[in-house]
């Protein structure tokens, strides 16, 4: 028998013995929250607004995560809210004057079903903004 | 070898019993009803949310189209679905001109729903256009 041979009928052994050790694996369902990223361009004295869906019930919380102009940071402060979609904007139930931050400004329990975060310019913005809004749900 | 023991026994014939189950769903019919009225840019689109609070019947009607060089007839985009994100994701959509309707009619069970207006190319400046929306 050839080196080759007795290589190849290793081979085959080890992998006839692996075979036996093959474990069906188990599905994995992921649970954690879901986490939406909200960015955009807020013009003066306007609104935006952004549709998710809760499949399972729990509490929302949603953070002005950024506001810049040309690129820069700024310390406006910025309406966020949670509501629903109604008509052609978003009826918010809660909401805050915030400015970025990094930790949540807004917690909401929710239902399932489908909600909306908005952002407003209530102070009069002097220019375009562009804004991020994180938002973690179940 | 008799079965005396048993001889005095009258066998019963087994009865089959079935018990049936019927549920009952009942569609609703439309109990709010209203009409949106906004403008439709070149290429645009735009989308209006509801709630539905009972199981039922959803109708859309685009009732009318109006503008400067808008003929009545034009044709728009219209669906029917769930807002998602900034827009509204229609499962049910047609091409249709403004009439009495309803162009779009469907059964939906209790939640938030949107109907969502597109130019489909077909408009050469904006459009005034009038929707009603009918539901439980």
């Amino acid at each position: 028998m050839t080196v080759k041979a007795i290589v190849g009928v290793a081979l085959m052994l080890a992998s006839a013995a692996c075979s036996e050790e093959i474990e069906t694996p188990t599905s994995a369902t992921a649970t954690g929250p879901a986490t939406v990223l909200f960015s955009g361009t807020l013009q003066p004295r306007t609104t935006r607004f952004y549709s998710f869906t809760l499949t399972t019930s729990g509490t929302v919380s949603a953070l002005l995560a950024s506001v810049e102009r040309n690129g820069v940071p700024a310390a406006n402060l910025l309406e966020i809210g949670i509501g629903s979609p109604a008509g052609t904007g978003c009826a918010v139930t809660i909401s805050a004057n915030v400015s970025a931050s990094l930790i949540p400004q807004l917690r909401y329990d929710a239902a399932e079903g489908t909600y909306c975060v908005r952002v407003a310019d209530t102070e009069g913005l002097s220019a375009p903004m562009t804004f991020t809004i994180r938002v973690i749900h179940p | 070898m008799m079965n005396v023991g048993c001889s005095g026994d009258t066998p019963t014939s087994p009865t089959d019993t079935t018990t049936t189950t019927t549920t009952t769903t009942t569609v609703a019919t439309p109990v709010y009803t209203e009409e949106w009225i906004d403008t439709l840019a070149i290429g645009g689109e735009r989308f209006y949310s509801f709630t539905v609070t009972q199981y039922g019947t959803v109708n859309v009607s685009l009732t009318s189209v109006s503008g400067q060089y808008v003929p009545s007839t034009v044709i728009l985009g219209m669906g029917l679905g769930t807002p998602a994100a900034e827009t509204c994701s229609a499962t049910s959509t047609i091409s249709t001109p403004a009439g009495s309707g309803p162009q779009l009619t469907g059964t939906y069970n209790p939640g938030v729903y949107c109907v969502i207006v597109r130019d489909l190319g077909n408009l050469f400046s904006a459009a005034r256009f009038s929707i009603t929306v009918a539901y439980p």
